[in-house]
């Protein structure tokens, strides 16, 4: 079947290159690098559940770095208590899913700002729980000694490894969303975003759908957060503050709501101009935040928009060149 | 007894009464029409029936099921399906896919289905699309199918959201305003289609201010006015009443109520 639409063109090379890239790129960087990209994958996943949750519902959460963090401290804590690393992964998911239902519960029957606001009092309180509660997240020092990533007999203790485990997750997180997206539940999230009161009257339960949405948004930064946690080794509270989660936010959106691709996008972006600019020290904000404001003047559909836009710039461009008239 | 019963129902917004004491019984198979001034409850009622208000006082049945405190989805669940005075299809999605969309909650699958990709769910998948198709031809957008729906004709739309409403199996189909805003061409074919589904024995309980199409398609009417039952009965009946006419033309009206 030959992809017709530019996007699908688009995304079928992209997805090609892109895999053919990341499956050389460790081989082609210092290990420094291979990290880098690792840690880029990881903030893909977690972006991800963030595109999902917001793409579907419309609805912000600001609370994507506690999940992350509860993943990443509930992963460690149960690999230092003795479990093994695939045990510890799908609870960190199973996890911040609950967490997610707990919030979610009272907070999705409202909308907007509500959740916004609940959302933001989970993150700030989970910041100050991974910093007081040092019997068990060890404080302010953080936690260390998280025994390195295993399954079976196969070690990922070192970087190029730990790199292929975690893309391997991130395809898996974008195969289920892919599947997420098209098949009904994908076409039931639609309806809902498109028209709630519509939706509802043909059979649809918005809330619980909301609900759902919310729980595998956070059980995918849950997910990344146990990634995360067996990267060094350490985790500390620094690392799941308010302002991580509004870096997963900015990923999601510089990325593009309207399409699983966008976290994997947005990520890749903020990652790769971060090392970039890493020279440039305070700077690098301001440049991070200028690119920001640029890309939602001219792309208000997210990078991941970019073929359909050029597309139809170009579309424009050879309308015009036409003469008038016949 | 009718297929839906309501049973002295009333509703108030702060100060307003929207709904008094009402009460109803719609026949099955039938068209029944709901007809009255703006801002007499007609609009409320429906919103009572389909579960987007809960009333205050009152019971609704439908076929014996109290759908009285029931949730939107869930009286559409049972067979409670409606359109909306302002047209409200799912305007980013194709119009197959508003009209598969709709039939979701009934499909064989389950809202989750189509995740995993089985033989079994390919066919059901595909007998689901076949439905909406035919209901897309039996609407006449067969042609449109493939385009998103915000870009069809105003018209187009009111039909697309009662092939979307079909699909998901309605044992009533509450049809609000379904020929407002349309051209005298739109109205007919409307008309033709509610006329159609009618006689293969849905129960279709319509509003409508258009007093030709009420008189001509309707086996049943019921008038509203301030919130209140004012009449009801056959179509010349009706429109014989003083009531009525009162409530259309003012207390020295003495014309045809079809104005």
């Amino acid at each position: 079947m030959a992809p017709r639409s530019p996007e699908a063109c688009a995304r079928v090379w992209g997805i090609t290159a892109l895999c053919v890239v990341l499956a050389l790129l460790p081989w082609l960087v210092n290990p420094f690098r291979v990290r880098v990209f690792t840690l880029t994958g990881i903030y893909t996943i977690a972006a991800t559940g963030l595109t999902l949750f917001m793409g579907f519902t419309g609805q912000i959460s600001l609370a994507q770095a506690a999940f992350f963090g509860i993943g990443a401290y509930a992963s460690g804590i149960l690999m230092i208590a003795g479990l093994p690393f695939p045990l510890a992964f799908f609870a960190a998911g199973v996890i911040t899913a609950v967490f997610a239902l707990s919030i979610g519960l009272p907070c999705l029957r409202a909308r907007g700002f509500y959740l916004a606001m609940a959302t933001l009092g989970f993150m700030l309180s989970t910041t100050i729980i991974f910093k007081n509660a040092a019997s068990l997240t060890g404080g302010v020092s953080g936690l260390g000694g998280i025994p390195p990533a295993s399954i079976g007999p196969v070690s990922f203790e070192t970087f190029i490894p730990y790199y292929y485990l975690t893309w391997a997750v991130v395809a898996a997180v974008l195969y289920f969303a892919q599947h997420l997206t098209t098949s009904y539940s994908g076409l039931t999230f639609r309806a809902i975003a498109n028209n709630e009161l519509a939706a509802e009257s043909l059979g649809m339960n918005a809330y619980m759908y909301r609900l759902l949405s919310f729980a595998i948004c956070a059980s995918l930064a849950g997910i990344a957060g146990s990634l995360y946690a067996h990267l060094d080794r350490v985790i500390a509270p620094e690392s799941f503050t308010f302002e991580e989660s509004v870096i997963f936010l900015t990923m999601a959106v510089i990325g593009g709501l309207t399409s699983i691709y966008g976290g994997l996008i947005g990520a890749m972006v903020f990652t790769v101009i971060g090392e970039q600019l890493r020279s440039f020290e305070r700077g690098q904000v301001i440049i991070v935040g200028t690119i920001l404001i640029v890309m939602v003047i001219f792309l208000p559909r997210g990078a991941v928009s970019l073929p359909r836009t050029i597309a139809e710039l170009v579309r424009r461009a050879r309308r015009n060149r036409k003469p008038r008239g016949r | 007894m009718g297929i839906l019963e309501i049973h002295n129902t009333c509703k108030a917004f702060g100060g307003v009464q929207a709904l008094q004491d009402v009460s109803m019984s719609i026949a099955e198979g039938r068209i029944t029409a709901l007809i009255g001034p703006n801002g007499a409850g007609k609009t409320t009622l429906f919103n009572v029936i389909t579960g987007v208000d809960t009333p205050d006082v009152g019971t609704i049945f439908l076929a014996g099921h109290d759908v009285t405190r029931l949730r939107p989805y869930e009286c559409a669940r049972l067979g409670i399906l409606r359109t909306f005075q302002r047209s409200m299809p799912f305007g980013d999605m194709t119009v197959l896919e508003n009209v598969i969309s709709g039939g979701i909650s009934v499909s064989r699958l389950g809202s989750w289905g189509g995740m995993r990709r089985t033989a079994r769910h390919k066919e059901v998948l595909g007998q689901d699309r076949v439905k909406a198709e035919a209901l897309l031809k039996r609407v006449g957008l067969f042609e449109r199918r493939e385009m998103p729906a915000h870009s069809i004709a105003y018209g187009e739309q009111r039909q697309l959201e009662v092939a979307r409403a079909l699909a998901c199996n309605p044992r009533i189909l509450l049809l609000d305003e379904p020929v407002a805003g349309m051209s005298p061409e739109e109205s007919l074919e409307m008309a033709r289609l509610i006329t159609t589904i009618a006689a293969e024995g849905l129960t279709i309980f319509l509003i409508e201010h258009n007093l030709d199409v009420v008189m001509n398609l309707c086996d049943a009417i019921y008038v509203m006015n301030y919130g209140q039952i004012i009449a009801t009965g056959g179509p010349s009946e009706v429109g014989a009443n003083p009531k009525v006419i009162e409530a259309y033309l003012g207390k020295r009206g003495t014309g045809r109520a079809t104005g």
